[in-house]
C-alpha cells in the first residue's frame, strides 16, 4: 500500500518536473506613432497630407479611391505562450492589429480619420 | 490520496501508450461586434462606420464607390501523438494534426457619395487542413498549412513584394484584389476563383 502511494507521488512529480514553457513575440509594420497624437489633433477640412506624413511618417499602404486618397497605417504584434508537458502541450498565439486610416480629397485635405479600437501599447 | 488514483492512472496510461496531445490556438485580431451591424442604418456615411468599428481590415475602390471589409480569424489545431513500435519509439513520436478555422466577417459597401448602400455580417467554421509528421518526443509546432488565413491581415506590409511575383501574377496585377483598387476577397478564398484563376495558382 505504501509502495503504491510512493509510486503515485513519483509519477506526479515526474510529470511536473519534466515540463517546460515557452514565450515569444514580434512586431511588424510601421511604428504606431498615432497613439501619441490625439485623434482630434487631425482636423477635417484643415489637416493636409503633409501634416500627417510629418507626424506619422510613410503609411503602410497608400490607396487610390478615385476622388480620394487613403493613408493606411498598420502595426502588428504577435505574442505566444506555450506549456510543454509529457502528455499535454498547449501553445497560444495572439495577433494584435493597431490601425489608423486617413481619407484625403483631391486637394490633399483631410476628410475623415479613425484609429482602431484595438491598440498596441508603445 | 484516493482522488488521485484516476488521474494518475490516466496520466500513466497516456504516457506509456500514447505520447500525448497538443493544442495550438491562434487569434488574428479581436472578435468582431457582429450584432452591432444591425444598428448601422442604410445611408449612413462611411465616417459613422469608421467611428463605430475603426479602420477596416481591407478597403478597396469600386467603380461606383468603395468597400470596407472587417475580419477576425481563430485557428485551433489539435495534435494527437502515438509512440512508434520498437526501439525507435523511445525517441520519436508520430503526430497527426487537424485544424479548424472560425471566421467572422463584416462587409460595408458605399456609393460614390460615401453613403452606405449595403452591409452584412457572417460567421462560420471551416476545416483548415490536416497533417502528419514524425518528430522528437518533446515538440509542439504547427503541422497544418494555415498560411492563407494568417497572411491576409498583414498583406499591406508586403507592398514591395508585389514586384517579385511570378509572371502570371504580374500580368494579372491590374485586376489584383489585394491592391485596394479592384475590390476585396474573403480570407482563404480558393485560388481557382475569380481573378485568381487567371494566375493558375496551385
Amino acid at each position: 500500500m505504501f509502495l503504491t502511494q510512493y509510486l503515485k507521488v513519483i509519477i506526479v512529480s515526474l510529470a511536473l518536473l519534466i515540463a517546460g514553457c515557452t514565450s515569444y513575440g514580434s512586431v511588424d509594420g510601421v511604428s504606431n506613432l498615432w497613439r501619441e497624437v490625439p485623434v482630434d489633433q487631425f482636423q477635417k477640412g484643415v489637416t493636409k497630407q503633409s501634416d500627417v506624413l510629418e507626424l506619422l511618417g510613410p503609411p503602410s499602404q497608400l490607396i487610390n479611391l478615385h476622388d480620394q486618397t487613403v493613408f493606411y497605417y498598420l502595426t502588428q504584434r504577435s505574442s505566444g505562450q506555450g506549456k510543454i508537458f509529457i502528455v499535454w502541450n498547449q501553445v497560444s498565439v495572439e495577433n494584435q492589429y493597431d490601425r489608423a486610416i486617413f481619407f484625403f480629397d483631391t486637394e490633399g485635405v483631410l476628410q475623415e480619420v479613425a484609429y482602431s479600437k484595438e491598440a498596441i501599447a508603445r | 490520496m484516493r482522488f488521485l488514483v484516476a488521474p494518475v492512472l490516466g496520466l500513466s496510461a497516456t504516457a506509456w501508450l500514447g505520447s500525448g496531445c497538443a493544442i495550438l490556438d491562434q487569434d488574428l485580431g479581436k472578435p468582431l461586434p457582429l450584432d452591432e451591424i444591425d444598428y448601422v442604418e442604410a445611408g449612413s456615411h462611411y465616417a459613422q462606420v469608421l467611428d463605430k468599428f475603426g479602420p477596416p481590415t481591407k478597403i478597396s475602390a469600386l467603380p461606383d464607390g468603395m468597400v470596407f471589409q472587417y475580419e477576425f480569424i481563430r485557428l485551433v489545431e489539435r495534435q494527437y501523438g502515438l509512440i512508434l513500435p520498437g526501439e525507435i519509439g523511445k525517441w520519436i513520436k508520430a503526430v497527426y494534426a487537424s485544424a479548424d478555422a472560425t471566421v467572422e466577417v463584416m462587409l460595408f459597401i458605399f456609393d460614390e457619395a460615401g453613403d452606405l448602400r449595403s452591409a452584412d455580417a457572417e460567421t462560420w467554421s471551416a476545416d483548415a487542413g490536416a497533417g502528419f509528421s514524425v518528430t522528437l518526443i518533446f515538440s509542439a509546432g504547427s503541422l497544418t498549412d494555415t498560411q492563407h488565413y494568417e497572411e491576409s491581415a498583414s498583406r499591406v506590409l508586403e507592398w514591395g513584394a508585389a514586384l517579385t511575383q511570378p509572371p502570371l501574377n504580374t500580368l494579372n496585377a491590374r485586376q489584383n484584389l489585394e491592391t485596394g483598387a479592384n475590390g476585396v476577397q474573403l480570407t482563404a478564398s480558393p485560388t481557382r476563383v475569380g481573378q485568381h484563376s487567371l494566375e493558375l495558382r496551385e
